[in-house]
């Protein structure tokens, strides 16, 4: 099935049912982690997934089939996430420099992160890296996007982003020592 | 649609492997189960929104019923001479227990979301 008739079936009144329930077979996880690398905890991305998925639905019959549906998705997860944090710095009045030490001390205090030591430092280092090649890094490494895909979530460049890319991955190297992960993020 | 994405039932590689790397690398876990209820519990907010609906307006006619019936006695009362006023405040204490609290909390949600929550807040 081609993408135009997937979208298609998407805003029939006949096949929406159907054709909405396997884009969420097919998005519901991917966004999900998208999502969750933004927030922090799991109870935030539940909140922001079902955001996300319940903005697809109605914005669907607007979709202009400008970006591929893919994108749009991703699209739409990241502007909920980010609508998301906005909230949460406005209601305890978080300043920029508070963000990262709130989003870790959220995800230490999140029941479903069990990370080891190792994987602790790894979240610490990322959440040093600056606000754009976090992002970036996030979604090209764990996400597996395009650099394409990234420059139009961001709204930014595809040469920028590769930068804010290989700005991280340096920075990266010169402050984690585990060597299987560094392997992994420079093949 | 890349090749990947077109067997929709079957949870692809691309997703088993995407946890995998999350929980090892960075320690991120979900609860067993998890995304066969948020499935449900985004359909139920979408494409069976309308069907929720339908039980929603009943749940509201009962209530507007509920409101007509204590404006009923209260007109009773004021017009009627012959009915005791500690009859009637009784009448109207039984009658607003039939009035459950959710039904009005969810005539306010369907206000705000139907009224208030319009397309062009949503659109992007």
């Amino acid at each position: 099935m081609n993408e135009a008739n997937f979208i298609s079936q998407l805003t029939s009144k006949k096949d929406k049912e159907r054709a909405f329930t396997k884009l969420l077979d097919l998005y519901q996880e991917r966004l999900y982690w998208h999502i969750r690398k933004l927030v922090g905890t799991h109870e935030n991305a539940d909140d922001v997934l079902q955001n996300t998925f319940v903005r697809v639905f109605k914005s669907l019959p607007k979709f202009k089939q400008e970006s591929s549906l893919h994108t749009w998705m991703y699209k739409i997860a990241y502007n909920e996430s980010m609508r998301f944090i906005e909230k949460e710095k406005r209601k305890t009045f978080s300043s920029l420099e508070d963000v990262g030490d709130k989003f870790l001390g959220d995800l230490k205090g999140d029941v479903f992160f069990d990370g080891d030591e190792a994987q602790l430092k790894l979240q610490n280092v990322l959440v040093q890296l600056p606000d754009k090649q976090k992002k970036v890094f996030d979604m090209k490494y764990y996400d597996n996007l395009k650099f394409r895909e990234i420059s139009d979530i961001l709204n930014i460049k595809e040469g920028t982003a590769k930068t804010h890319y290989y700005g991280a991955v340096k920075y990266i190297e010169q402050n984690i020592t585990t060597v299987s992960y560094l392997e992994k993020i420079k093949a | 649609m890349n090749s990947q994405n077109d067997n929709f039932s079957i949870r692809n590689t691309f997703d088993v492997n995407t946890e995998k790397k999350h929980k090892s690398d960075l320690g991120l876990n979900i609860p067993e189960g998890y995304f066969s209820k948020s499935k449900q519990a985004v359909l139920d907010k979408t494409v069976f929104e309308k069907k929720n609906k339908v039980i929603t307006l009943y749940r509201s006619m009962y209530a507007w019923s509920a409101v007509a019936v204590i404006a009923l006695l209260f007109i009773l009362t004021v017009y009627n001479p012959l009915i005791h006023t500690n009859e009637v405040e009784d009448d109207i204490l039984i009658a607003s227990l039939v009035i459950d609290d959710l039904d009005v909390d969810q005539l306010l949600e369907d206000y705000v979301n139907e009224e208030l929550l319009t397309d062009d807040f949503f659109s992007e």
